[in-house]
């Protein structure tokens, strides 16, 4: 008994099986979603009538802004990437994600981040200024509360955690493809995924510096937020670049599976294949450029409101291409309206309803009466709740049968979407006819005439959130007793439905090919599933869902590396952020050192381990990998990865522009930070780029001494560098540099500060380098790690490149 | 009832916006339910042609000319929402010039105000300066409705408001004029407007500040010119 119990702790805790993994997202998803919906719920009831007292204002602060950060974060998109780690893979015949290790690593980070966030209202107080963390009440003068900390301490964790999956799925994407398989054949649940990721390369870079800036405000006393030339605007626009895409990030995957799923029911292809897919991408580009309607109010110019509205009006464009695309689609079908179609139809229908009502915020002249109230919170709601989460759960129907091999029970489901339909509309219409009322307020009086709309939204949300109960028992009772659904219940033609329900854990036995004229050739035989037998998914049918072969073929798939990488980040963070404050004046935190250390010191056993494992993983030879044949999917990942660095980069650099373009004046240059240090610096980081090359050059020469001498060179130069810089902080610490030049100090320390701690990860990785070069790596044809780090470290040196004149010569 | 400019302006640029919106859901929602129960699946509907099925890519479908129809169709509407929300923004963004209220008699000459008045946040109360009287200002509190923070404006004017902060973001909106300030430190915003109708309108605060935010309230009293001139003078000159 317990050695089963140990074996299936075992598989969970270690797998890297991207359907593991997948079920793991998916099952943690909706535990926040309950967890978020109660805390919704609660707020209903506070807000049914007026001055009630079911909430305090504080409380009732921390529960609407836990709300909206575990939805958008914690359930929005791991839900939706739950099913992507299943069934991606699937449907474009790859064997796993290009990194299944990096895969479970992601999938530990997001589950310890929103333990943090949940910590938090235990340790004090939960972030309590809303998701969206306006300046400067977040700032710690405002906001002495740990929560906030905390909250900041999440939010770096599962950026870390997103930034990763979006480089494992893009690689698998495009370098894992089966033989034919080319992009425009890829349905629109791929393509969905696929334009998400670049949306979140992109944009959570962004979030990830606004809230490292905002984090070392409230530990440091740094200026960033605090000040008046950076403050509200500065957060607004670094927090809204990231913020706009953000919403579409949490959207495309849905409308992906809204795009497959009515197709499937209604026994016709999808309208217009092409054009919603150049749809998709056109309204992820101009996502990136909108985000100043979220500021229409804070006067930044006539121009740039007109700008903006336009932007904003346009980007509905591509949605209407989407959403006739899908209506029209049904035109001389046979639809079926299972569950699933449902679902996805509603979803529909509300998107729609939501879409309008963004045409009216997206008028500048509207949004001067209907900023800050709940026609805002209706539109949004219309969209993350009536578009994706139903949508989201119309693809719960559609692949529930896949992943578990029972069918649910169709009755159940659809009084479920009768409920779910019905209480949504009641919860959140009424809430367009509040457009009077502020978003975010605890109460409110009697005499605004709020009380009866606001109680007949409560109403909807007990009908809604109640009707939620129908999901969960219809899909636990048919879990364990439900008929078995075979491969292919709803008739669908993506490759996930030619194998059995559930998959056996290697997923195809042969990889499809696809030819020339559109037919898909299993094993060699065009439109028969795979052979081989049932897989060990959850609820099989005879026996244990461990076992039974799974560990032996997969043993080399179980790693406990990534949860330790995880669980030792966890750990680091909570030491950064979980300090008291100090008094009287307090303007930091003091870190906890204790765990900051355990964190240090079981983060390197991690990595240590994780380089050391024999990890394999098969890559097929004859796959679709254009447009990057050559590039070899490691190095592809590095690019990726860099890619959101320099984004990453870009803001903290756009940051300082920001504050210096606000300030009256600014030191001379060579007043306040040496430029002989700064040339120095440059000096000998591009010196140490050389060697690096040297270093790859002497491996492909088979240069044993070579190497040896030239990844000594890099990491002495690399000391040297972050020598100088230490002796120049050292220096500038002592002085009143803070007092005198708060934002010329403030933006120096913390941007040159993060591309020191980049210098120093260059190095660590310098220095586990040349012991393998010391023990003859490297010169036998297995240069390419040093071709790896030559990638990351030579970047390292083009930003020094840029920070140089930045802060010393201008 | 038109209460204020600024009102009627947001009002009938919102209808303008319900008419063309529920045209659009009705054409939308109209044929959505009409393909959903034409073409639901009945005992004598038969599979069709192009039915997706496994071991094949769907066969393609769809003209451009639908795309075309939509995305031009939508430009035209979106355009004519565009061409007014640009009138009305001009107009919110156009600040009118000073007015002229002989409010006292000073030394040598009637002490003119300008209809001007700095509004500041804090948390959790509004405080409103009218301009020529530096240190004479409404002071409100959270929650408060009584007179003390009354904040009276003669009814016929040009009415602009300076809105800031003097701590942290808020934001500024009188419900009933349908008018909204970002106020946050270190930057002024302006907007104006001209009430027609007499009576109290409550103000609240729409960004939120903290625990504060939902008592952050204030009431904006529309007066006869000749009530506001003896307010002005008992409450800020005296």
């Amino acid at each position: 008994m317990t050695e089963q119990l140990a074996a299936t702790a075992k598989r969970w805790l270690y797998t890297t099986n991207h359907k593991d993994i997948g079920v793991l997202y998916i099952v943690t998803s909706l535990f926040f979603l309950v967890a978020a919906g109660l805390l919704a719920m609660t707020m209903r009831t506070q807000l049914s009538v007026p001055d009630n007292t079911v909430l305090t204002p504080e409380i009732f602060n921390q529960f609407v802004t836990v709300h909206g950060l575990l939805m958008i974060f914690w359930v929005l998109s791991p839900f939706a990437f739950g099913f992507a780690n299943y069934i991606i893979p699937l449907q474009i015949g790859a064997r796993d994600l290009a990194f299944p290790r990096l895969n479970a690593m992601s999938y530990w980070f997001y589950l310890f981040s929103g333990v943090m966030i949940i910590m938090s209202f235990f340790f004090g107080a939960a972030p309590d200024l809303g998701w969206t963390l306006y300046s400067p009440q977040t700032s710690f003068e405002f906001a002495p509360t740990i929560g906030l900390n905390l909250g900041a301490g999440g939010l770096i964790l599962i950026v870390v955690s997103i930034t990763m999956s979006s480089v494992n799925f893009l690689v698998t994407m495009f370098k894992m493809r089966a033989p034919g398989l080319k992009l425009s054949r890829m349905s629109l649940f791929p393509w969905s995924i696929l334009v998400t990721i670049f949306m979140m390369l992109y944009a959570f870079p962004s979030f990830l510096a606004a809230v490292l800036l905002l984090y070392v405000d409230r530990a440091f006393g740094t200026f960033y937020f605090t000040s008046i030339q950076g403050g509200s605007l500065l957060w607004d626009n670094v927090f809204w670049f990231f913020g706009h895409p953000e919403v579409y990030i949490v959207l495309f995957p849905a409308l992906g599976i809204v795009a497959d799923v009515i197709p499937t029911f209604a026994r016709r292809p999808l309208y217009g294949t092409k054009y919603v897919i150049g749809a998709l991408v056109a309204a992820a580009v101009i996502s990136f450029i909108v985000w100043g309607h979220h500021m229409f109010l804070t006067g930044y110019g006539i121009l740039t409101d007109k700008l903006y509205t336009v932007t904003t009006v346009a980007v509905s464009l591509p949605f209407d291409v989407i959403v006739i695309a899908l209506i029209e689609t049904l035109a001389m079908a046979k639809l079926r309206l299972k569950a699933a179609a449902l679902f996805t139809l509603g979803a529909v229908a509300l998107f729609v309803i939501g879409g309008i009502t963004g045409v009216y915020l997206a008028s500048v002249a509207l949004d001067y009466a209907l900023r800050g109230t709940y026609f805002v919170v209706a539109h949004f709601h219309y969209i993350m709740v009536g578009g994706s989460i139903m949508g989201l759960i119309g693809g719960l129907y559609y692949w529930f049968p896949k992943i578990t091999g029972r069918m649910y029970n169709e009755s159940i489901a659809r009084i479920h979407f009768v409920f779910s339909f019905v209480g949504f509309n009641v919860l959140y219409f009424p809430m367009f006819l509040l457009l009077d009322m502020p978003r975010r307020i605890a109460t409110y009086s009697p005499d605004t005439g709020w009380g009866l709309l606001n109680t007949t939204a409560t109403v909807g949300g007990f009908i809604f959130g109640g009707a939620q109960l129908l999901l969960f028992y219809n899909l636990y009772r048919s879990l364990r007793s439900g008929p078995p659904s075979g491969p292919n219940p709803w008739n669908g033609w993506t490759l996930e439905w030619a194998l059995p329900s559930p998959p056996p854990a290697h997923d195809f036995d042969t990889i499809p090919t696809f030819s020339d004229d559109g037919t898909i050739h299993f094993k060699g035989t065009a439109g028969l599933p795979n052979g081989s037998s049932p897989g060990n998914g959850i609820g099989e049918p005879n026996g244990s869902s461990v076992g039974n072969g799974y560990v032996a073929l997969h043993a080399e798939g179980l790693s406990p590396w990534p949860i330790l990488m995880a669980l030792s980040s966890f750990i680091f963070f909570l030491g950064l952020t979980i300090g008291k404050p100090d008094n009287p004046q307090p303007v930091s935190y003091q870190p906890f050192w204790p765990l900051i250390a355990d964190g240090v010191i079981l983060g390197i056993i991690s990595l240590f381990g994780y380089s050391r494992e024999r990890f394999t993983v098969h890559e097929d030879s004859h796959v679709e990998s254009w447009p990057f044949r050559q590039v070899p999917n490691m190095k592809l990942g590095i690019w990726t990865f860099l890619g959101a660095e320099v984004i990453f980069f870009g803001v903290l650099m756009g940051a300082y522009f920001f504050v210096r373009t606000a300030a009256p004046t600014w030191p001379i240059p060579g007043t306040v930070f040496e430029i002989r240090n700064g040339f120095a610096m440059t000096l000998v980081l591009l010196t140490s780029s050389l060697t690096a090359i040297m270093a790859l050059a002497s491996a492909r020469a088979g240069n044993r001494n070579g190497v040896i001498v030239s990844l000594a060179g890099t990491l002495a130069l690399g000391a040297a560098f972050l020598y100088i810089k230490a002796g120049e902080w050292f220096t500038l610490g002592g002085s009143d540099v803070f007092k005198n030049y708060p934002l010329p100090a403030t933006s120096y320390f913390i941007t040159t500060g993060t591309h020191g701690v980049h210098v120093f990860a260059g190095m660590c990785m310098a220095v586990y380098l040349l012991a393998n070069a010391v023990k003859g790596k490297y010169v036998n044809g297995d240069h390419v790690t040093l071709e790896h780090f030559g990638l990351y470290w030579h970047f390292v040196d083009i930003v020094w490149v840029f920070l140089f004149p930045l802060f010393y010569l201008i | 009832m038109a209460i204020a400019n600024m009102q009627v302006q947001f009002e009938d640029l919102f209808w303008l916006f319900t008419y063309l919106a529920v045209l659009v859901g009705v054409i939308v929602f109209g044929l959505m339910a009409y393909f959903i129960v034409k073409y639901r699946e009945k005992p004598t509907s038969r599979e069709p042609d192009d039915a997706p099925i496994l071991g094949r890519l769907p066969v393609p479908r769809g003209h451009a000319r639908t795309v075309i129809l939509t995305v031009s169709l939508s430009t035209i509407i979106l355009g004519v929402l565009i061409i007014g929300s640009f009138g009305s923004i001009d107009t919110i963004l156009s600040t009118p010039p000073p007015c002229n209220i002989a409010v006292a008699q000073g030394a040598n000459s009637p002490v003119i105000y300008n209809c001007s008045v700095l509004v500041t946040g804090h948390r959790f109360y509004w405080d409103f300066n009218y301009a020529g009287y530096p240190n004479r200002t409404i002071t409100g509190a959270p929650f408060c409705h009584d007179a003390n923070c009354l904040f009276a404006v003669p009814q016929g004017h040009d009415i602009r408001l300076n809105v800031t902060s003097a701590d942290v973001f808020h934001n500024f909106g009188i419900i009933a004029i349908k008018v909204k300030a970002d106020a946050y430190p270190g930057h002024i915003n302006n907007i104006w407007f001209n009430a027609e109708t007499l009576g109290n309108y409550t103000i609240q605060c729409y960004e939120l500040c903290g625990s504060g935010h939902a008592t952050m309230t204030a009431t904006l009293a529309v007066m006869p010119t000749t009530q506001f001139v003896s307010w002005f003078n008992s409450t800020i000159v005296h």
